[in-house]
C-alpha cells in the first residue's frame, strides 16, 4: 500500500464526540458537554478529599469542644495530641489535593518521564506523615488511659498493648506502601527507564 | 469563567481530531483510544489555567497529549490481550457524526508501533503537520537533532508501509 494514502487516508479518523457520554442536562452543544464531562470527572476527586477534610475538620471541632468541658490535665493532653493527629491528616489530605491540581504534563516529553520516575519513588512524604499521625493517636490514646485506667490491673497492659499495635501499624504502613509500589510503580518506573533509554540511546 | 471555558472550548474545536489521531497513533484498541483521548482532555482542561501563550495552544496540547500518552502506555497491563485482538476488516464506524477509525488508521499504526518510541513520538506529530522546531520543543531535543530524526523515522516508515524491511 502507497505511504501517501494511508496517511491522507488515515487524517480522515475525526474525534469521537464524547459529549454524548455525558447525561448532562440542558447542553445542547456537544462541545459544552466536553467541558461539563471534564469539569466533572475534575470535581469528583477535588471534592472526595475536601468531603475527608471536612470531617476531619468536624473531629476536631468536637475535640476541642470536649477540652474545653473537662478538667483532667491528662485527658485535655490526649485529646490535645488526637487533634494534632487528625490535622496531620487534613495536611495529609491537602498535600493530595495540591498533587492531584499540580500538572506535570506540561513539560517536555524528556523531563516528563524523568520526573515521572522521581514521583514514583517508594516511599513518599505521605508513608511518613502516615506514621506521625499513628504516634500522635497512639500518645493521645496512652495519656487518656492514664486517667481512665490508672490504678486497675489493666493500665500497664493496656499501654504495652498499644505499643505492640503501634509497631505492628508502623510496619504495616511501610511494608503495604512497599507492596503498593511493586504492584502499581515498579513495571511504570521499568518502562519508563526503557522509554528513557530508547529515546537517548537511538 | 464562562470565557475560560469558552475559549478553551474554542481552541479544542480546532485541534480535538489532531489530538485524537495522536492518541490513536500509540494505542491498537479503540476503547483505550477514547480513554487517551478523555485523560488528554482531562490533563488539558486541568492545565488550561496555567497556560501562558507563549507557544501556540497546539504545542502545547500536543506535549500534553504525547505525555499523556507515555504515561498511559507505561501504565498499560500487557494482560490486556484479549482486548489487543483487533479486526483487520475495513471499519468505518459512527461516533456521534465522527469517523473514530479506518483501515487505513490500523495500518499505519501498526507501522509506528514497529518504529523505535523516539521516532513513533516524532512520527505521531510529523503527521499532524507539527514543525520540527515545535517537535523540539515538545520533546526536549535540538531541532537539528530532530529534524535528522525526522527524515530517518519518515524513511523507516515509508518502507514498512509499502512492505519492504525497515
Amino acid at each position: 500500500m502507497k505511504y501517501e494514502k494511508v496517511v491522507n487516508e488515515s487524517k480522515k479518523v475525526k474525534a469521537p464526540d464524547l459529549g454524548h457520554q455525558t447525561d448532562v442536562k440542558n447542553m445542547k452543544k456537544s462541545k459544552d458537554n466536553i467541558i461539563a464531562l471534564l469539569k466533572k470527572t475534575d470535581s469528583k476527586t477535588r471534592l472526595g478529599i475536601r468531603v475527608l477534610q471536612l470531617i476531619y475538620l468536624a473531629m476536631i471541632l468536637v475535640s476541642i469542644s470536649y477540652i474545653l468541658v473537662t478538667t483532667d490535665l491528662f485527658v485535655n493532653l490526649g485529646i490535645g495530641s488526637l487533634i494534632l493527629a487528625f490535622v496531620l491528616v487534613i495536611f495529609v489530605q491537602q498535600l493530595r489535593f495540591v498533587a492531584y491540581s499540580s500538572n506535570y504534563t506540561t513539560a517536555p516529553v524528556l523531563t516528563y518521564l524523568k520526573e515521572a520516575k522521581k514521583r514514583m519513588r517508594v516511599f513518599t512524604p505521605r508513608t511518613y506523615y502516615v506514621i506521625a499521625i499513628w504516634l500522635f493517636i497512639d500518645l493521645g490514646v496512652c495519656l487518656i488511659l492514664k486517667t481512665v485506667l490508672e490504678g486497675t490491673n489493666f493500665y500497664l497492659s493496656a499501654v504495652i498493648l498499644l505499643q505492640a499495635v503501634l509497631i505492628f501499624l508502623v510496619i504495616t504502613d511501610f511494608y503495604t506502601a512497599y507492596l503498593f509500589w511493586r504492584r502499581d510503580h515498579k513495571p511504570v518506573i521499568d518502562k519508563i527507564d526503557h522509554m528513557l533509554n530508547e529515546i537517548e540511546t537511538t | 469563567m464562562e470565557n475560560t471555558d469558552h475559549n478553551f472550548s474554542r481552541l479544542l474545536e480546532d485541534n480535538k481530531d489532531k489530538i485524537y489521531r495522536i492518541c490513536c497513533y500509540y494505542l491498537s484498541n479503540d476503547e483505550d483510544r477514547k480513554d487517551l483521548y478523555q485523560e488528554a482532555l482531562l490533563n488539558l482542561w486541568k492545565a488550561y489555567k496555567s497556560f501562558r501563550e507563549e507557544s501556540a495552544f497546539s504545542t502545547w496540547a500536543f506535549r500534553i497529549t504525547v505525555n499523556t500518552a507515555l504515561q498511559f502506555i507505561s501504565k498499560e497491563k500487557r494482560s490486556k490481550a484479549g482486548r489487543q485482538s483487533y479486526s483487520s476488516e475495513k471499519r468505518n464506524i459512527e461516533d456521534g457524526g465522527a469517523i473514530t477509525e479506518s483501515h487505513e488508521m490500523e495500518i499505519l499504526q501498526k507501522s509506528i508501533l514497529k518504529l523505535p518510541l523516539i521516532d513513533m513520538i516524532i512520527i505521531s506529530l510529523v503527521l499532524e503537520e507539527v514543525s520540527s522546531k515545535e517537535i523540539a520543543k515538545i520533546i526536549g531535543l535540538s531541532d537539528s537533532n530532530v529534524r535528522v530524526r525526522i527524515h530517518r523515522a519518515k524513511g523507516t516508515l515509508k518502507k514498512i508501509i509499502e512492505g519492504g524491511k525497515p
